[in-house]
This record gives structure tokens, C-alpha cells and sequence, in this order.
């Protein structure tokens, strides 16, 4: 196949999630994989710039919630396509395991699935606790799973203050797990104040923070 | 017990949100179940009990000195009595587990206006917005929440659901919203007859960190605006409250008709003052995280002088959090916020 067409494809994947496309990033999927493009290549150099430029427009404020959302539909369409496609080793090559939280107490959900998403894309193994989550599911998933990051959520100053206690309670565990934290109420200060080995602003901060906690890149 | 002038803390208030420059710049943090942790009881206590928020809210207004008391613990409680399941932590604010609109076609049709004096929790935050009434009446002025209509409507549907459906079913959304907007009047005009000299009317959902300006005015705007002519025509005043950054839609904002604009810690209360005039009153925006739980009495006293300073030297201003204060703020932070009040205008 010509380079061309494999640049089209790939930039009908990344287009598709930017405009919340769904159609199109499932024909393009189907596509890519019937003109033998790689799955991983899909994903990696289709839909994930697709979703970095989402969260790049998402920070200047051009796209919100709703539309983030909408984009999270798109791409989760594309690799429900092209997840089945990619071979073992490329699936066992991950950046590293991720058990996601929003802290108990707490139902806000957004944030949190975002920053679970881009970890998702951008390599890493992730395990999606959902919202509400208790010291003991974080660990006891973390024991399942021997994840190298905790990472918890927080919207509420209310909630965000359990943090401290979640981050002993887990350090006391297993003092070899990094922690991270994030949500509206932190600041960087705050998650030092915690204990926290890191923390983000957003979502894109999130992926970059988890590969400097890891020493990747 | 203060330095106070004339006024009682009813007619500061009054005076600030008819636009005007009372004796000093009243003081109404956002406090709920900060009121609660002062005289120890817990929020899953006073969920089950009138008495004791309404006690809480008295003893705390009396031993602080600013100028309102708030209902009941009420967040949802609309969205409650029509269906969805809140879940109520032993010492945390409530949220709803479960979520009443899960389809629309099956589920919108069993939506019913509640009946304020009977259904759910209502008939309780009736209650305590009518004790607190007796005992304030008149001199403190009586703060009732209610939900916005967007905020009712993604407490009934779900936030992530509702976000979506903004773009996947637009036409159902609006018509959640009718009922949602029927209820809030229904509701708002209750807590008026229970007693509320002002509504506080509260819409996390727009906030400047979750939807568009697009959004809001097609969403939020025309909703919110009858809610509030509702209740304004009844006399009360309407405080709304939008959490995080509104600064791009301050002015759309103000064209809901509300007496105030609540402002999150996100907004430059100099830049708002700027832009919308002093018609407006504003109330804001000490940051309740950062400020208020960490930072020392001193600093506390320092920004409320200078929110006053930028916002409040010509009147039409109330000094409050940016948004709830939580539990845990150490109760000599609050004092500091109504001290910063009464001694600005003397320096």
C-alpha cells in the first residue's frame, strides 16, 4: 500500500476523534485493517494524536466536557476495532500498570476517566476503579494487578483531604508503589504536602507525570 | 459583640443586593456542614434532623457574626423527591448514587413535580427554613438552596450521561430540563412561603470548567432566567452560584435577571467589577481550599480586604468563599473574614 493512502487513513482516525466523528473513525478502523495497516500503528499514529489534539483544544478552552466526551466515544469506537487486532507482545510491551480511582466520598467521574483514557492510549496498562473508591479496593487491586502507580481523584476539598491518609495507608502496604494525585481542589504544593510522589493538572500533565514518576523517555 | 453600626445583618444584606453601600460589606461564607463540625454533630445526624442544622446555623451565625443563615443540607434533595437515590455518608455531603432518568423514553413519563410539602426530603428543609425564620426573622436574613434547573436536570440523568446527551439527544435533554424547570419553581416558591428572604440558586453543572458558553445558553440560560423571574416576583432575592472559572460568560450570566452573582475563587473580582458595572451585586470569592483550610487567620484577612477593595468600595458587594466551605477550616479563618469586613473601610 502507498504511503499516501496509509496517511489518509491514519489522519481519517485522528480527524475522526477531534470531531467527534464516531462513523468515520469506525470506517477508517475497518479500513486501516483491511488495507493491512498495522493495529498498534492505528492507534499510535491514528487515534492517539487525535486525542492529544483533543486535550490540547480541551486547555484553550475550545472544547469542554460535553465534546471531550463525545471525542472519548469516537476513539473508544476505533479501539474496540483495533484492540482484538494487536499481536501479544505489543499488548504485553506497556509503559507501565495504572490502578485509577476517584477517592471515597467522591462521584465526580470525568476527570478521572479522562486522565484513565490518555494512560490508556499513550501505553500504559490501565485498571479503572470507577468513583467511590475505598483504601482497601486500591490495594487490594493493586496486589491483584502489581501495579507500579496508585493514581487517585479527587473534586471535593472535602474528599481531597482523606488523600493524606490514603497515601499512608498505602505506603504502608506496599512502601515500593508510587502514588499519584489529582482534581480541581490540589495544587502541586498540596500533593507534596500529601505525600504524593506526583501530580497533575489535566489529563495530558497526567501521562507526562506517570512516565517522570516511572523514569520513562 | 461587634463593631458593627446600625444595621442588622437583614438590611446589610438587603442593601448590598439592591446594589447599594451598607455600614460595612456583609459577610456570608458558604457553610453548611462547617456549621455542623462547630457544635459536633455530624451531616448524616442533621440529614435525619431539623433541629439540629437549624441549630447549628444559629449558633454558629450568633458566635461568628456574619450576616445569613443557610437551610438545611439540601443539595439534590429536589432531584431526590423525584426519583433519583442519594447516597449519605456518615460525616460527608450527600450524592446521588442512583440515578433517576436512565431512559428517557421509559423514565421521563413517571417524572412527577414533587410536592414540596410531602415528597422526600423537602417537607424537612421546609422545616428548618421555617424555624430559622422564627428565630432570624427579620434580623438575619434566611438563605435557601435550590438547584438550577441544568443541575436538577444531570442530577436526575447523570452528569456524563447529560454532557453527552447535549450532543446525541439535544430534544430530549430540553425536554428534561421543562420538568426540571417546572420543579424548581414549584420548589423555589415553597421555600419562599416556608420563610426564604433569598434563594441561592446553584449550577456546578455550567460551570466554566465543564461546558461552553455555547452550552450554557442553550442549556442553562433560558432555564435559570424563569426560574429566577419566578422567584423574584414574589419579592425574595436570587443569588446565583456558578463554580469555576465564569469569566467568559460573566455577562451572559447576568442576563438570567438575578439580584448577585456568586463568584468561584477562579474569576478576578476586580476584572468582574470591571466589566458588568456596578449594577450588579457580586458575592466571592475567597479560594475555600487553599485559603480558607491552609492558610493562617492573617492571610485570610488579607485577601477578604483586598476582594473588598477590588469589588466592594462602592457598595453591592458581599464577601463569601468561593464556593463551600469545607468542614474542616479552622473556625478562626472565618472570623478573620468577617474582622477583614468591619475594618477595611476604617484603614
Amino acid at each position: 500500500m502507498d504511503g499516501d493512502r496509509r496517511d489518509e487513513i491514519l489522519q481519517q482516525l485522528s480527524e475522526g476523534v477531534v470531531r467527534f466523528d464516531e462513523e468515520q473513525v469506525i470506517q477508517a478502523s475497518r479500513r486501516a485493517l483491511d488495507e493491512g495497516i498495522n493495529a498498534l500503528t492505528a492507534i499510535v499514529e491514528g487515534l492517539s494524536p487525535g486525542m492529544e489534539t483533543v486535550g490540547d483544544l480541551f486547555q484553550r478552552k475550545e472544547y469542554f466536557v460535553p465534546e471531550v466526551l463525545m471525542c472519548a466515544d469516537a476513539l473508544n469506537a476505533g479501539l474496540e476495532i483495533l484492540k482484538p487486532h494487536l499481536k501479544e507482545d505489543e499488548t504485553a510491551t506497556k509503559k507501565g500498570r495504572v490502578v485509577i480511582g476517584t477517592i471515597e466520598g467522591d462521584i465526580h467521574e470525568i476527570g478521572k476517566s479522562l486522565v484513565a483514557l490518555m494512560l490508556d492510549i499513550s501505553g500504559f496498562e490501565v485498571r479503572d476503579l470507577g468513583v467511590d473508591v475505598s483504601l482497601e479496593r486500591f490495594l487490594s487491586e493493586h496486589r491483584e494487578k502489581r501495579s507500579d502507580i496508585i493514581a487517585i481523584s479527587a473534586l471535593m476539598s472535602t474528599t481531597m483531604l482523606r488523600m493524606r491518609d490514603f497515601i499512608v495507608g498505602i505506603k504502608e502496604a506496599d512502601p515500593g508503589v508510587l502514588t499519584m494525585v489529582g482534581g480541581a481542589p490540589l495544587t502541586a504544593g498540596i500533593a507534596r504536602d500529601f505525600g504524593a510522589d506526583g501530580y497533575a493538572e489535566d489529563a495530558r500533565g497526567a501521562v507526562i507525570e506517570a512516565k517522570r514518576v516511572l523514569a520513562i523517555d | 459583640m461587634d463593631g458593627d453600626g446600625e444595621l442588622t445583618s437583614f438590611e446589610r444584606m438587603m442593601i448590598a443586593l439592591e446594589g447599594g453601600r451598607p455600614d460595612r460589606v456583609p459577610v456570608f461564607p458558604l457553610v453548611r456542614d462547617w456549621c455542623l463540625r462547630q457544635v459536633g454533630f455530624k451531616v448524616s445526624e442533621a440529614m435525619t434532623s431539623a433541629e439540629k442544622h437549624v441549630f447549628a446555623q444559629y449558633y454558629c451565625v450568633r458566635e461568628f457574626g456574619y450576616d445569613a443563615v443557610r437551610d438545611f443540607y439540601g443539595t439534590h434533595a429536589e432531584s431526590e423527591a423525584m426519583g433519583s437515590r442519594l447516597k449519605i455518608p456518615d460525616d460527608g455531603p450527600p450524592s446521588v448514587a442512583e440515578f433517576a432518568v436512565k431512559d428517557y423514553n421509559e423514565d421521563l413519563p413517571k417524572l412527577r413535580i414533587p410536592n414540596p410539602w410531602r415528597d422526600g426530603r423537602l417537607p424537612m428543609i421546609l422545616e428548618g427554613v421555617k424555624r430559622l425564620k422564627e428565630l432570624c426573622g427579620g434580623t438575619i436574613p434566611v438563605v435557601v438552596y435550590i438547584q438550577a434547573p441544568f443541575r436538577h436536570a444531570s442530577m436526575l440523568r447523570g452528569s456524563n450521561e447529560i454532557m453527552r446527551d447535549t450532543y446525541k439527544r439535544p430534544d430530549r435533554v430540553k425536554d428534561l430540563l421543562e420538568i426540571a424547570t417546572a420543579s424548581q419553581i414549584a420548589y423555589g416558591i415553597a421555600c419562599v412561603h416556608a420563610g426564604a428572604d433569598i434563594i441561592f440558586m446553584s449550577d456546578p453543572t455550567s460551570s466554566g470548567d465543564a461546558i461552553s458558553v455555547k452550552t450554557w445558553e442553550e442549556f442553562g440560560l433560558p432555564y435559570t432566567s424563569r426560574v429566577v423571574a419566578a422567584v423574584r416576583k414574589t419579592g425574595v432575592k436570587v443569588i446565583l452560584h456558578i463554580c469555576g472559572d465564569t469569566t467568559d460568560r460573566l455577562e451572559s450570566l447576568t442576563r438570567t435577571g438575578v439580584d448577585a452573582l456568586s463568584l468561584d475563587s477562579k474569576v478576578d473580582l476586580g476584572y468582574a467589577r470591571k466589566l458588568l458595572g456596578e449594577g450588579i451585586c457580586l458575592m466571592g470569592n475567597i479560594d475555600p481550599n487553599q485559603t480558607l483550610v491552609f492558610k493562617k487567620p492573617e492571610h485570610v484577612e488579607d485577601e477578604s480586604k483586598q476582594a473588598i477593595r477590588k469589588a466592594g468600595m462602592t457598595g453591592g458587594f458581599i464577601l463569601s468563599s468561593g464556593c463551600g466551605v469545607p468542614a474542616v477550616t479552622p473556625p478562626e479563618n472565618i472570623r478573620a473574614m468577617v474582622r477583614a469586613a468591619r475594618r477595611v473601610e476604617g484603614e
